[in-house]
């Protein structure tokens, strides 16, 4: 069920939730940003395109909720409140829920339907106007209309066409196509393009400049631009322009432009006992008896005059259904005048003759409608979202398999509903109307044809820069910054390819290794002095650029620490809200990086950590109040390198811990005893919280204190080779500090010799130092051993009998002394007893896989530069 | 061929593809009197309609087919 086209959905998703949701809480503290509510509702539109691919109805009906409300936010329509962000973010948790059912097992889970139901109309009711339709987010603002100026200039007869068409309820509109210089040279053939328009009703073809002489003229550019009046629909004219949508500019035209008479002027005409008749008839709205009597006149004059031109208009607009008293009172008033008086756009006042201002030639300059922007002009390409291209062009392939016509027929319906989908999600009607056309030509013809040439289109269209693609992907490009344009270039790789590469890296490295092993033997066996020596030098480039690869491969894997913080805000915000406390968070040093494995690790430590601040921490407001505070609180997390080293600090400014109380408790849980207690600094008694078992809430909150105390913490830090620390002042707040490591990859270890020749390899960072003992000077206390060093009792283990391989046989004498490695494990110090030293080096630790992972005391294996594997001691379980 | 060229005029016959274009605006370019003769044009190739336009010769005798009407009509004044 679950496909990589899921997959990327899923991955993609989880990106827009996240910025979606930083987004609402950025846009809580300041909620007239308009950028941050554009990536909002962006993240939102776009998770409700990518949805729309499959087959979750729940799903995309929440998220369009969502959309809607943002939209109206967007719109200005709604402000923002607190119980919207809170709903809105639910919306988000539900969604992200859904993801994760969606990743396990392809489904949204039982109740979806009545989950989205009830959060959907929890949403609607939000919305200002009873759910009325969203201004419909895929219509592209800033989409330039054709200009209508040179509809007026029409020959009359063709304006007086499209008038009457427009008289039966056609809509009318504007085209202007500038066809591209070398359209000649694809195929095209501009002018009987226009052909194919229905309706055609005035065409009108220019050169874009003035014409050369013919001497100059190459017939081969394309210099024309065409202009056309149609009484058609918008969408009939984008699906006849499809292929040269980006040339073609549409805007609707409104009727009144075209009326304009025009002609000789009239000569004595007498037509003033008309013009007093008709003036009465128009008000009293007696449209027959001017109909006969326009009629009547129009007979009487020749048609090449002025008034003849007037009296056609004025008859076209008296055979409307309910003609417009203001059109055939201009019409009236350029009769009397004898020149064009300007009309009225539909539904406006009534203009008397007297009142007209002074005559004009040609409506052009007659009040425009505002045009609403019927089309887009983008290319069908520019506005699919990089996932739908893909998609896209998966089904172009599954086209073009080379299948028989049954395979094909099977096939058919599958891509067919696919790619409407994708359609329906990012592009408009009309690519999906030419689609499903070319779907049921390809059925009748069984062959794929038709099917890719608009496959074609959509994909290859002139604006399929792909960075273009994904700027104007949400159609918002002109509303603000473009997401990819100009940005740095990302590409995305799976972490196992990164992994595979360190992997690599790590077998170069310790084959290099082995190459001083060969110098020593080309000179120990073979007296070759002269051979080990340019081995050597050879080793000296290898092992820098080995090191430098593992340098760059160790940048790739470096992630931001904001990958984790990023949560917080929500989650402080929540937790607070609930806990009745104010706190506001503030991250610095998000950018600091660090490698993949330790950031991933961060994340529960941080939000324990963050989580018992908020919790037991900080006061309520009132309390802080009283205690001289202000009432909000605030928690800093700090993250920023010190030498190979993140650390990560979480402040607080609340009451601290009280080292007294902590004493207290850890005595009556029988962590400690009284003794103990006594001596202790008030600094290590605050570091007793991370005892296991260790919670100092009074009670058990719903938060935090659910008897896990801060020792996952310091077991999941551990684990990374990282270290935690608190430091408090009571009534003043508390500082927790993690430190990592930058990176987990290369690992610093001793080589120590036990059971007789075994290597094994001990983490360096354990090692306090190394000694040699006299074995007289061991001390024996019954079954155990000890030894003195520097006026300190120090155990003494024998890592032969601790991993269980047979000491050696006792030889000789106590002159004899024992390696004795002195390791430091938590606060505990241990001499270890190895039968010798090794070097120490850097080793690439490959923890234990499958069967073997279970075995304790063994942190992992590396390989060395002789083929030899060295198992790594994990000290911490060992002893 | 749909275009043939007698004396002084360039008649244009049936459907007039985009490869007349060139032969055409030689024509126009050699003759200086040249007139179009486009009776029995039934589609016109923007390319050729270009030279028509841009040569800024008569058209002697109008077409008849109702589109390639249109067309020159479109071109505007001068052209009829």
């Amino acid at each position: 069920m679950t496909t990589p086209l899921l997959l990327r959905f899923v991955a993609e998703a989880r990106e827009l939730l996240q910025a979606a949701a930083s987004g609402l809480l950025a846009l809580e503290k300041s909620p007239d940003d308009e950028t941050i509510i554009n990536t909002v509702f962006r993240s939102v539109h776009t998770l409700k395109g990518s949805v729309g691919l499959f087959d979750f109805p729940a799903f995309a009906k929440l998220v369009h909720a969502g959309e809607d409300v943002l939209s109206a936010v967007r719109g200005g329509q709604l402000s923002l409140t607190s119980e919207m962000v809170d709903l809105l973010l639910d919306m988000l948790d539900r969604v992200a829920a859904w993801i994760d059912d969606i990743e396990s097992d392809g489904t949204l889970g039982p109740g979806a339907d009545g989950l989205s139901h009830e959060m959907t109309a929890d949403l609607r009711s939000l919305l200002p106007i009873p759910a009325g339709p969203a201004p419909a987010p895929d219509s592209a603002p800033g989409v330039a209309a054709a200009s209508i100026d040179w509809v007026p200039d029409l020959p009359e007869a063709d304006r007086l066409d499209a008038f009457r068409a427009w008289g039966t309820g056609a809509p009318l509109v504007a085209i202007e196509y500038e066809p591209a210089e070398d359209c000649f040279f694809s195929g095209e053939d501009p002018v009987n393009l226009l052909r194919q328009i229905p309706g055609l009703h005035g065409l009108e073809i220019r050169p874009r400049e003035p014409w050369p002489d013919s001497a100059s003229l190459d017939p081969y550019r394309c210099v024309l631009r065409l202009r056309a009046l149609a009484s058609t629909s918008a969408e009939t004219v984008e699906s006849v322009f499809r292929y040269v949508i980006e040339q073609t500019r549409l805007g609707d035209v409104p009727p009144h432009l075209l009326i304009r008479p025009a002609g000789a002027p009239n000569g004595g005409l007498a037509l003033d006992d008309f013009l007093d008749e008709a003036d009465a008839l128009v008000e009293a709205g007696e449209w027959e008896r001017l109909r006969r009597a326009v009629a009547a006149l129009t007979e009487l004059t020749s048609p090449a005059l002025f008034a003849a031109s007037s009296l056609r208009w004025l008859a076209a607009v008296l055979a409307l259904p309910s003609p417009e008293p203001a059109w055939a009172k201009a019409l009236i008033a350029s009769l009397a005048t004898g020149q064009a008086q300007p009309v009225p756009p539909r539904g406006t006042a009534a203009i008397s003759a007297d009142a007209a201002p002074p005559p004009v030639h040609g409506s052009a300059e007659a009040p425009a409608a505002p045009l609403p922007a019927s089309s887009p002009a983008g290319g069908a390409a520019a506005r699919l979202t990089p996932l739908a291209r893909d998609i896209l062009a998966a089904q172009r392939t599954i086209l073009t398999l080379d299948l028989d016509p049954d395979a094909f027929t099977l096939r058919l319906p599958s891509v067919a509903h696919t790619v409407s989908n994708v359609l329906g999600g990012t592009v408009r009607q009309i690519d999906l109307e030419s689609w499903d056309d070319a779907v049921e030509s390809a059925r009748a013809q069984a062959n794929p044809g038709p099917m890719l040439a608009v496959l074609a289109h959509l994909l290859d269209g002139p604006d399929d820069t792909v960075h273009r693609a994904a700027a104007i992907d949400t159609g918002l490009a002109a509303q603000g910054e473009l997401r990819t344009t100009g940005g740095p270039r990302v590409l995305k790789v799976d972490q196992a390819k990164v992994d595979a590469l360190m992997t690599l890296i790590g077998e170069l490295v310790v084959s290099k290794n082995s190459l001083p092993f060969l110098a020593r033997r080309a000179e120990s066996v073979h007296g070759s002095r002269e051979m080990a020596r340019e081995i050597k030098d050879l080793f000296a480039v290898i092992d820098r650029l080995a090191q430098e690869m593992q340098a760059a491969i160790m940048a790739v894997r470096m992630l931001p620490v904001s990958e984790v913080l990023d949560r917080f805000p929500r989650l402080v915000r929540d937790v607070a809200r609930k806990l009745g406390k104010r706190v506001s968070l503030v991250i610095e040093g998000e950018d600091t990086a660090a490698d993949k494995n330790i950031i991933e690790v961060l994340g529960d430590p941080l939000l324990h950590i963050i989580r018992n601040a908020l919790d037991h921490g900080i006061e309520l407001p009132d309390d802080r109040v009283t205690a001289s505070k202000a009432p909000e609180a605030t928690v800093l997390i700090r993250a920023f390198q010190e030498s190979d080293q993140v650390i990560i600090e979480v402040r607080d400014d609340g009451r601290g811990i009280d080292p007294d109380k902590i004493r207290k408790a850890a005595v009556t849980k029988g962590l400690i005893d009284a003794e103990q207690a006594e001596r202790m600094s008030d600094q290590q008694a605050v570091n007793l919280v991370f005892l296991p078992g260790f919670s100092t809430a009074a009670q058990v909150s719903d938060l935090s204190g659910r008897g896990v105390g801060m020792d996952v913490v310091v077991t999941a830090v551990e684990r990374t080779g990282g270290t935690v620390s608190l430091t408090s002042v009571k009534g003043q707040g508390t500082t927790a500090r993690l430190s990592l490591p930058l990176s987990m990859a290369v690992t610093r270890v001793m080589m120590v010799e036990a059971g007789g020749g075994m290597l094994f390899g001990i983490p360096m960072d354990h090692i306090a130092e190394t000694v040699r003992i006299h074995r007289s000077q061991v001390r024996r206390f019954k079954q155990s051993e000890a030894f003195v060093l520097r006026d300190t009792i120090v155990p003494l283990l024998r890592l032969d009998r601790l991993l269980g391989i047979a000491p050696p046989a006792w030889f000789g004498d106590d002159d004899q002394e024992d390696s004795v490695l002195v390791v430091r494990v938590g606060n505990a110090v241990t001499g270890l007893v190895v039968d010798h030293f090794r070097e120490g080096m850097d080793i690439i630790l490959k923890p234990f896989e499958g069967i073997l992972s279970g075995i304790p005391g063994y942190a992992g294996t590396a390989l060395l530069g002789d083929g030899r594997v060295l198992l790594v001691l994990n000290l911490k379980e060992l002893l | 061929m749909p275009i043939r060229f007698e004396e002084s005029r360039a008649v244009l016959d049936g459907v007039c593809g985009v490869e007349e274009a060139l032969p055409l605006l030689e024509f126009v370019q050699a003759i200086p009197d040249a007139a179009f003769d486009l009776g029995s044009c039934t589609l016109i190739h923007s390319a050729v309609l270009q030279v028509v336009a841009a040569s800024g010769r008569p058209v002697a005798v109008p077409p008849t087919e109702p589109f390639v009407v249109r067309l020159i009509a479109a071109l505007g004044e001068g052209q009829s």
